[in-house]
């Protein structure tokens, strides 16, 4: 059963919600609750609605489900200064949905009772529940798809994007590579180049930024000694990318040092894909060993970030219900 | 707490859908013995207006309106599936709005505002009794430009998946035909939607319009399309009002977020004052 719902932030606003109930009863101490907040700017149901039929889902599995609305958001109260798309997205990278997220969570709690209170987001609301958990101690499990490690470059604004940028992994280097050289045997590619159809500068920025990355992951030093022992909150960045937020990486390892609870499922089609592995995830390695056990990272083949293709939703919802079952049996 | 109120009414076939009823601001002289009904456009459109949609229902009902907000059968919090539903069943779902607010507000009078598709939705509900007029931002003027726009974005995310297309367009329509969905940014579209979408001839609808009816192009510029221009040029006896506002088009992703919208809010309300009776009430 959906209900709507609404409560006041800390900020006196309204928030408003669509929560979503299991049929029949609940053993008390299995009580869990899954708090959804927006991805960025659409409302609490998502992008073609991902949100809600997931939700249904997960109430019909058993699970209390609170999609909700924050500040300026969907029908929520509250207003946002007219700005830039992207200005909004990296407030989001900074934050700006915890203070909303932890009263959000406080009401949720009290509403169902809960036992547990678990947060699944997708992209920005996938950082913005990670920032949320590793601030708060009061979230038992996060669910994050799509999520980003990188921040919105704002400083770009009005150059186009940077699409060098997004390349950090020897993979992702060979990916782009490969059709690029593939197209040197090209008689198109040659016309296209003589009749001025080819963006020579972007070519060369995307040649060179892959060049790079294949050297320096063959120069790259083998892990040493040093590098031994577990990821803390108090460990050095893992990436010394200029765009890596450094929110990210102590929000995770605060929440797993609290044996908090985490799976991580990300598209192969998507950017964030290959960033969270080669900024985070390689350069980890065997430092996350002791959190082996709580952290699950999945990658579903032919999924882009926001899991669009039928399919792909299919693979996301079986995912995220066997990781529940296992480890918040309804 | 606001006075908005959050509820869930019934479609025709026993449904659940949902809504937001913005009840009027207590103003002396107010037109709030006339409703008005917000028809959402449809796919991604409908979640970057949402807000939009909302500060104008906020502002009307401040200014005395009673307004609802509510989601299709297949859309936003409402029961069902998007391939479940239609442009006929979304219609119809306008006619559950209207005897929603007549059971449970007493309503009798009603505006119905749609953007995109939503205008068309509007539109077709028109004859509807209690139904004084409509107010048309951006309406989709070429069904079949517009659902062959839409299939494109299939075409993009083929490219993303394959490098190349391995369906084409005539293809995906092949497909439809065949009654298979094809999907688009998530929204499974079925042939019957596909046709309703093919099938939208705006200058037909227009010169049958049988009430008054306010037609706004929307763009950041204050140049009228063609296709805008044609249907200008269309007069069914007085009753359709052309006009264009420069606003960002905010039904689309756009590089800054929530327009203030004042002249297409502005120009709006007034015209819906002046056919409910209640001067200029913007």
């Amino acid at each position: 059963m959906e209900r709507a719902v609404k409560f006041v932030n800390r900020a006196g606003l309204e928030m408003f919600g669509i929560l979503h109930e299991p049929d029949g009863s609940t053993r008390p101490a299995h009580r869990t609750g899954i708090l959804i907040p927006v991805s960025a700017i659409k409302p609490r149901g998502g992008s073609f609605r991902l949100h809600t039929l997931l939700a249904r889902q997960l109430a019909r599995d058993g699970y209390f489900v609170l999609c909700f609305d924050p500040a300026g958001v969907g029908d929520s109260e509250g207003e946002f200064e007219h700005k830039l798309l992207m200005s909004h997205y990296l407030d989001i990278q900074n934050g700006r949905y915890d203070q909303d997220l932890s009263d959000a969570s406080q009401f949720f709690r009290a509403e169902c009772s809960l036992a547990h209170l678990l947060q699944l987001g997708l992209c920005g609301g996938a950082i913005s529940a990670l920032i949320n958990a590793g601030r708060a101690g009061d979230v038992d499990g996060l669910i994050l798809l799509g999520l980003p490690v990188f921040r919105e470059d704002v400083q770009r604004f009005g150059r186009g994007v940077d699409n060098a940028a997004k390349i950090t992994s020897p993979e992702k280097a060979l990916d782009v590579l490969g059709p690029k050289l593939r197209k040197l045997l090209s008689a198109d590619f040659w016309w296209r180049l003589v009749t001025l159809r080819v963006d020579l500068a972007e070519e060369a920025r995307l040649v060179a930024r892959s060049a790079g990355i294949l050297a320096r992951n063959a120069l790259r030093p083998r892990r040493s000694a040093a590098d031994a022992g577990r990821l803390t909150s108090r460990s050095a960045p893992l990436s010394n990318h200029p765009r890596y937020n450094p929110l990210f990486q102590g929000a995770l390892t605060r929440f797993l040092e609290r044996r908090g609870q985490a799976l991580l499922v990300f598209g192969a089609l998507d950017h964030a894909t290959s960033i969270f592995r080669s900024e985070f995830l390689d350069p980890a390695g065997d430092r996350l060993e002791p959190y082996a056990s709580q952290f699950t990272v999945k990658v579903i083949e032919g999924a882009n970030h926001i899991f669009s293709a039928g399919d792909s939703q299919a693979a996301l919802f079986s995912q995220v219900s066997a990781w529940l079952r296992e480890r918040y049996p309804a | 707490m606001s006075a908005e109120r959050p509820l869930f009414f019934p479609d025709q076939r026993g449904h659940r859908l949902f809504g937001v009823y913005h009840p009027p601001a207590n103003v002396t002289g107010g037109p709030a013995d006339t409703a008005v009904i917000c028809c959402a456009p449809l796919f991604e459109e409908k979640l970057w207006a949402h807000r939009v949609g909302v500060n104008f229902a906020r502002q009307a009902a401040a200014a005395g309106w009673p307004v609802l907000r509510f989601d299709y059968f297949g859309d936003g919090d409402s029961e069902g599936l998007f391939r479940e539903a239609s442009l006929a069943t979304r219609a119809s779902d306008v006619g559950a709005a209207i005897a929603h607010l007549s059971a449970q507000e007493s309503m009798s009078r009603f505006i119905l505002l749609g953007l995109g598709l939503g205008a068309v939705i509007a539109l077709q509900s028109l004859a509807r009794p209690g139904v004084l007029g409509a107010v048309c931002w951006q309406p989709v003027v070429d069904g079949p430009r517009y659902i062959g726009e839409v299939l494109r974005l299939n075409l993009a995310a083929q490219m993303v998946l394959h490098r190349k297309v391995v369906r084409t367009r005539d293809e995906l329509v092949e497909d439809l035909r065949r009654g298979e969905t094809v999907n688009v940014e998530g929204y499974e579209i079925t042939q019957a939607l596909y046709k309703e979408i093919a099938a939208i001839d705006m200058r037909a609808f227009m010169a049958a319009v049988t009430r008054p009816t306010l037609v706004l192009q929307i763009a950041p510029d204050a140049a009228t399309e063609p296709a805008y221009r044609e249907l200008a040029a269309i007069e069914p006896g007085g009753l359709l009002t052309f006009g264009g506002v420069r606003e960002d088009r905010f039904w689309t992703q756009q590089m800054a977020l929530y327009p203030p919208c004042t002249e297409l809010f502005s120009r709006s309300l007034s015209w819906m004052s002046a056919l409910a009776g209640h001067g200029t009430g913007a």
